[in-house]
C-alpha cells in the first residue's frame, strides 16, 4: 500500500503540519481542545485519500495529534494509545475485523448502516465504538420541512424491514415539528416506487437511507414518481438535491469534523459517548424544483441549523 | 464539487466498490455518482412563470370529491360550461358561447388529440381512458394555439393518464348507482427489466336521462368498453421509449329522430396507438420524436321508412338545382321564379312523380346510414434548450395526415395534410420578471398558412405575489366536414327505388362551398396569483377579454347547409381559482366566474353562457380511514334555452389496509336543483332532457395489492 499513496499521503501530512503551524496560534488558544497528551487519533482510509482530503484537511487543522493511513498495518503498528476514525463504512468494517485496540469513532456511515454492522459484534466491543452518522437526524429533516412549507403539512415515509426500527424516532420528531406522519413499511420483494401510491395523499417525503427504498435502481423511478404528483422529497444527502430532491439537512465537512473532534474530546476526558446524528447541520435546498412545486423559499429556510464555532 | 459529507459519500462509492457492496449490508455510498434526475428541461413552470391561467384536477381531487366521469371532473374548472344534453352526450365549451358545436377547444390524452379531425367531434363517454386511469387533467383556460396548434382555440384540456411504473400491482374497483350507473374497471401492472408496463380493462355505462322532450322516450344510454396499454423502457441513462396502445368500443344511444326514422343510435369502435422516444441530450438539453396514429369510426345506421317519391333521382337533380323547387313539387305545387334549368328540371321531376303515381307515397324502406371513419396519423419533433437559467427555448415541427370518409357527409372520402412549426421562448431579464413569447404556424391543404402568436409577461412584485399579462390568439382551422362536406342520405332498400336501384338517393342533399377561413379567438387577460404559504391558501384571478370573430356558428344539415365566416361574439369577465388546506387533513377549494357574453351575432353563440358559475368544497380525512367531502358545483344558465344547474354532493369514505392490500369504499348521495337540463338545438328549437328524481346515490368499491 506504500508507494504513490503513501508518498501523497506524505505531502498531505506535511502540508497539515504546515497548516497547524500556520495556526498555530489559534489551536493553541483552544488550550487542549486540540490536543489529547498521549493519545493519537488515527484514521483509516479506504482506497484514495481523495474523497476524504476535505475531511483530513479539517479535522488536522483541530488535530494535531492526527495521522491517518489506507493500510492497517501502518496504523497498528504505531506506538501509544489511539482513537480510530472509521472514515466510510468499508474502513469500519476492516477496522471491525482487526479488533484494533481502541476506542472507534464512525465517520460517513448512515445510521443504519452501522446499526447493522455492529450487531454483529460483542457487546464488550460495541461499548467501544462510537459514531457520528453521516445523514441529519429525522428531527432536522422535518425541522426543515416544517420550514420549508411554513405550516403544518403531511409527509410520508416509506420504510422497509431494516429501517422500520426507526419509526418511533421519525414520529417523535414528527410530533415535536407539528408534521402528519404517514408511515409505510415496504416488504422485501416489493417495488419501492409502486409503494408510493401509499402515501400518495401526502405533501412531502421524507427520505432515509435505506439500501433497499433508495438505491441505485430505484432512485431515478423514486425521483420522478414523486416530482410527476407534485410531492417535494425532503433528505438526506446534497446529491440527492442536486439529483432533483426539494432540499436537505446536511453535515458539510467542517461541520463534521467539528463534531468528530468533540467527540474525540469527549472520550479523552470522560468516556465514549452514544453514536449520535450530526448536530451541526445546515440546508440545502434545490430552488428551481422548489419553485417548479410552488413553494416559497424564506431566507430563513436557508438559515436553518447549527454551525460550529469558529476555530 | 460542493464542500459537503454528501459529496464525499458520493466519492467515496467508487472507492468502496466491491468490499462495500460485498461487505457492507446497506452501503451508504452505493448510489455513487447520482445523476440529474429532475433536469432543468424537465421542470414544470412555477405558478408564478406560467403564461397562462391553468386549472389542475389530481387523480386526489377525483377521489375524494367522489366524481363519477372524466366531463363532470371539468366542473372544477373555473370558466368551463359543462351540459349533459342527453345521456352521455356532453356540450363542453371553455366560456361557453355555441353549445351546438362545441370544437373550440383542444383535448389531449397523453399527448394524442381525441378531437376528432372529421367531424370536429369529442365523444366524451368513449374516450380513451377511464376516469381510474388518470393521474391529473392540466386545464390551460384561454387560447393555447401558439402551443398546441390550431383547435386549442379556447383552452386545452390535457388528460394524463398514471405513468405504468406508479401503478399498483393490481386493482379492481366497481361502481354502481342511480340511473343504471355502473363502472368496472380494472388494471395490472408489472416490471420488465427496464420496461414498466400496464394494462387496463374498464366497462362502464348509465341509462341517461329519465325523459328527453323530442321523442318523449327514454333513450339516451351509453355503455362503452375498453383496453389500454402503456409502457416506458429505459433504453439507457439518458434515453427512453414510450408506447401506448388503445382500444375502445361503445354505443350512444341517440334519442333524436323523426316518424319516418329508427333512433339513429352511435356505435363508435376507436383505436390509438402513441409511440414516443426522449433523449435526454445533457440536464439542459432534450428532445422527443412522437408519433401517434387513431382510427375513429362511428357506425350511425337507422331505418327509414320515406314515401317512394322522396327517392326520385328526378327531385334529387331538382334539389340540387333549388331546393324550394323540389320541396314545392314534392307538395304538388308548381314551382316558379327559378332559372331556366329549375324549370326544366322541375318537368322532369313532376313527370317522374306521375309516372310513380299511387305509389308515390307507399313508404321505400331500408337502412340509412351516417357512417363515418376518420384517421389521424402525426410525426412530431420538440426540442427543449435550457440556453441558460435566464432563457429556456422549445421548440418543434410536425406533420399530420387526417382522412375522414362517409359515404353520407363527404360522398366518399377526404383527406387533409398539415405542417406545422412552434416555438416557445421564456426569458428572464431580471429576476422576478419573467417573458413568454411564442408561435404556431400550420399549413393545411385547405386553409393554407396560419400562425397563432402568443406574448406574456410575468412580474412577480414579491415572493408571494406576482402579475401576469398575456396577449394571445386562438385558432379552430375549419374541419373536413366544413370545408368539403357533400352531403346526401343513400338507402340500403329492402325493395328497389323507383329508379330499380337498391341504393336509391334521398332528394336532399347539399355541398359545402370550400372557402372557410379559420374562426379566430384574440384574447387579452391580467391574471395575478398569491401564495400564502404558512395559511395554506393559493389564490389565481384574472380579468379576461376573448374577441371570437370568424366564427362558423351555423348548424350542418342538409336542409341549411350554409356556412359562413360572418359571426361573433366578445366574451370578458373574471375567473377566480382557490385553494385553501386549512391543515393537512382538510382540504377546500373555491373556484367562480363572472361571465359577460356580449354582440352575439347569432342566438346560438349565445346559447352556452353562465354569468356566474362555480364550485364551492370542502374534504376532511380521519386518522381511522375515514373521509367526508362535500361540494357543490353550479351554473347560472343564462344561455339561450340554457337550464340552470346546481348539485350538492356528500362522499363519505373508508380506507382499510389488510395485509399489503387496500380496500377502499365510498359513498356518495347527490342533490340535483333542477331535474331537468335544455340547450338550443337551433333556433327557435329547444331540447330538454329530465332525470324523475332529484336524488341520486351511488357507491363504489375498490381493492388494490
Amino acid at each position: 500500500m506504500l508507494g504513490k499513496t503513501a508518498s501523497k499521503s506524505v505531502r498531505l501530512r506535511r502540508r497539515i503540519v504546515a497548516q497547524s503551524m500556520l495556526f498555530g496560534t489559534l489551536l493553541s488558544a483552544k488550550g487542549a481542545k486540540g490536543a489529547l497528551p498521549g493519545t493519537e487519533v488515527r484514521a483509516l482510509i479506504s482506497g484514495s485519500t481523495e474523497p476524504v482530503r476535505p475531511f483530513i484537511e479539517a479535522f488536522g487543522l483541530r488535530q494535531r495529534n492526527f495521522y491517518y493511513d489506507s493500510n492497517l498495518r501502518n496504523l497498528v503498528a504505531r506506538r501509544g494509545s489511539a482513537i480510530y476514525l472509521a472514515l466510510g463504512p468499508v474502513s469500519l468494517s476492516t477496522l471491525l475485523e482487526a479488533n484494533v485496540d481502541g476506542p472507534i469513532v464512525s465517520v460517513f456511515v448512515a445510521s443504519q448502516t452501522y446499526k447493522q454492522m455492529l450487531s454483529g459484534a460483542t457487546a464488550n466491543r460495541t461499548k467501544q465504538i462510537t459514531g457520528v452518522f453521516a445523514e441529519c437526524s429525522p428531527d432536522s429533516q422535518l425541522e426543515l420541512a416544517y420550514a420549508l412549507f411554513q405550516r403544518r403539512i403531511s409527509v410520508g415515509v416509506l420504510l422497509s424491514s431494516i429501517t422500520a426500527g426507526s419509526e418511533n424516532l421519525i414520529r417523535q420528531a414528527a410530533q415535536k415539528h407539528n408534521i402528519e406522519l404517514t408511515t409505510h413499511v415496504v416488504s422485501a420483494n416489493a417495488n419501492p416506487v409502486r409503494e408510493l401510491n401509499r402515501l400518495a395523499d401526502v405533501t412531502a417525503i421524507l427520505a432515509i437511507p435505506d439500501a433497499m427504498i433508495f438505491n441505485s435502481q430505484t432512485l431515478r423511478g423514486l425521483l420522478e414518481s414523486t416530482y410527476r404528483r407534485g410531492q417535494g422529497i425532503i433528505g438526506f444527502s446534497t446529491s440527492m438535491v442536486m439529483a432533483g430532491t426539494l432540499a436537505t439537512a446536511y453535515a458539510a465537512v467542517d461541520d463534521v469534523a467539528a463534531q468528530v473532534d468533540e467527540v474525540v474530546q469527549f472520550i479523552g476526558r470522560e468516556r465514549i459517548p452514544e453514536s449520535q446524528y450530526p448536530y451541526y447541520w445546515r440546508v440545502e435546498v434545490n430552488k428551481q424544483v422548489a419553485r417548479s412545486l410552488n413553494i416559497i423559499v424564506s431566507d430563513g429556510v436557508l438559515a436553518l441549523g447549527s454551525r460550529p464555532k469558529a476555530r | 464539487m460542493k464542500n459537503s459529507v454528501a459529496a464525499i459519500f458520493a466519492a467515496t462509492a467508487c472507492v468502496a466498490g466491491k468490499a462495500a457492496s460485498d461487505d457492507v449490508p446497506a452501503p451508504d455510498f452505493e448510489m455513487g455518482n447520482i445523476p440529474t434526475v429532475i433536469t432543468p428541461t424537465r421542470l414544470r413552470q412555477s405558478i408564478m412563470d406560467v403564461p397562462a391561467s391553468v386549472s389542475i384536477i389530481t387523480a386526489e381531487d377525483i377521489r375524494r370529491y367522489g366524481i363519477r366521469s372524466i366531463p363532470e371532473a371539468f366542473r372544477l374548472v373555473p370558466g368551463m360550461e359543462v351540459n349533459e344534453a342527453t345521456g352521455g352526450q356532453y356540450k363542453i365549451n371553455y366560456h361557453g358561447s355555441n353549445i351546438r358545436s362545441p370544437r373550440r377547444m383542444n383535448v389531449l390524452v397523453d399527448g394524442i388529440s381525441v378531437y376528432r379531425p372529421g367531424f370536429s367531434e369529442i365523444f366524451w363517454s368513449q374516450l380513451p381512458i377511464a376516469l381510474q386511469d388518470i393521474e391529473r387533467i392540466e386545464v390551460t383556460r384561454g387560447p393555447n394555439s401558439a402551443s398546441y396548434g390550431p383547435n386549442s382555440m379556447m383552452a386545452v384540456i390535457n388528460i394524463i393518464t398514471k405513468h405504468p411504473g406508479d401503478l399498483e400491482r393490481g386493482s379492481a374497483s366497481a361502481t354502481w348507482g342511480s340511473n343504471g350507473l355502473y363502472q368496472l374497471h380494472g388494471q395490472v401492472a408489472r416490471l420488465f427489466g427496464s420496461t414498466a408496463a400496464s394494462l387496463a380493462v374498464s366497462s362502464e355505462g348509465d341509462h341517461g336521462y329519465d325523459w328527453s322532450s323530442q321523442r318523449e322516450a327514454d333513450h339516451d344510454s351509453a355503455r362503452t368498453k375498453r383496453i389500454s396499454f402503456k409502457s416506458d423502457t429505459k433504453l439507457d441513462e439518458s434515453s427512453s421509449f414510450q408506447f401506448q396502445a388503445a382500444y375502445v368500443k361503445g354505443i350512444t344511444e341517440m334519442p333524436f329522430t323523426s316518424e319516418f326514422e329508427s333512433f339513429p343510435d352511435i356505435r363508435i369502435e376507436d383505436w390509438y396507438l402513441g409511440a414516443t422516444w426522449t433523449k435526454q441530450v445533457s440536464p439542459d438539453h432534450d428532445f422527443h420524436l412522437r408519433f401517434t396514429h387513431s382510427n375513429h369510426e362511428a357506425k350511425q345506421e337507422w331505418t327509414a321508412c320515406f314515401p317512394r317519391v322522396t327517392y326520385l333521382p328526378e327531385l334529387y337533380a331538382l334539389w340540387r338545382s333549388n331546393p324550394n323547387y323540389a320541396n314545392a313539387v314534392l307538395a304538388g305545387q308548381r314551382p316558379s321564379g327559378g332559372s331556366a334549368q329549375d324549370d326544366a328540371l322541375a318537368l322532369q321531376a313532376i313527370a317522374a312523380v306521375r309516372r310513380l303515381g299511387a305509389t308515390a307515397l307507399t313508404p321505400l324502406c331500408g337502412t340509412g346510414n351516417a357512417n363515418r371513419v376518420e384517421k389521424r396519423t402525426d410525426f412530431e419533433f420538440q426540442d427543449t434548450y435550457v440556453v441558460s437559467p435566464s432563457l429556456r427555448v422549445v421548440a418543434g415541427f410536425g406533420i399530420r395526415e387526417q382522412t375522414a370518409e362517409s359515404e353520407t357527409y363527404l360522398g366518399g372520402k377526404a383527406s387533409n395534410r398539415l405542417y406545422r412549426v412552434l416555438g416557445n421562448a421564456e426569458f428572464k431579464p431580471t429576476p422576478g420578471v419573467s417573458l413568454n413569447i411564442g408561435g404556431y404556424g400550420e399549413n393545411d391543404d385547405v386553409v393554407g398558412w396560419t400562425f397563432a402568436p402568443r406574448a406574456a409577461m410575468n412580474i412577480q412584485m414579491s415572493s408571494t405575489q406576482s402579475l401576469r399579462a398575456v396577449i394571445s390568439k386562438g385558432l379552430r382551422t375549419p374541419d373536413v366536414q366544413e370545408q368539403r362536406g357533400n352531403i346526401s342520405y343513400t338507402l340500403r332498400a329492402n325493395t328497389p327505388g323507383p329508379d330499380g336501384s337498391l341504393t336509391p338517393r334521398f332528394y336532399q342533399s347539399a355541398s359545402a362551398s370550400g372557402n372557410l377561413k379559420p374562426e379566430e379567438a384574440l384574447s387579452t387577460e391580467l391574471g395575478y396569483t398569491y401564495i400564502n404559504q404558512p395559511r395554506g391558501v393559493l389564490v389565481d384571478a384574472r380579468i379576461f377579454r376573448e374577441k371570437l370573430t370568424n366564427l362558423i356558428s351555423e348548424t350542418v344539415e342538409v336542409t341549411d347547409f350554409n356556412l359562413t365566416n360572418n359571426n361573433s361574439v366578445l366574451l370578458y369577465g373574471l375567473d377566480l381559482q382557490t385553494t385553501y388546506e386549512v391543515s393537512p387533513t382538510l382540504h377546500s377549494f373555491l373556484n367562480y366566474t363572472y361571465l359577460l357574453n356580449k354582440g352575439a351575432t347569432v342566438l346560438l353563440e349565445r346559447s352556452q353562457y353562465s354569468r356566474h358559475a362555480g364550485a364551492l368544497g370542502m374534504s376532511k380525512t380521519f386518522g381511522n380511514g375515514w373521509g367526508l367531502s362535500a361540494a357543490y358545483y353550479g351554473a347560472s344558465g343564462n344561455g339561450v334555452g340554457e337550464a340552470s344547474y346546481g348539485r350538492l354532493d356528500f362522499v363519505a369514505s373508508r380506507n382499510w389496509r389488510i395485509g399489503n392490500n387496500r380496500l377502499e369504499a365510498s359513498f356518495v348521495v347527490s342533490r340535483l336543483n333542477n331535474k331537468s337540463t335544455s340547450y338550443l338545438a337551433r333556433e327557435g328549437s329547444v331540447y330538454e332532457s329530465r332525470f324523475d328524481e332529484r336524488m341520486k346515490v351511488f357507491g363504489r368499491l375498490k381493492v388494490a395489492f
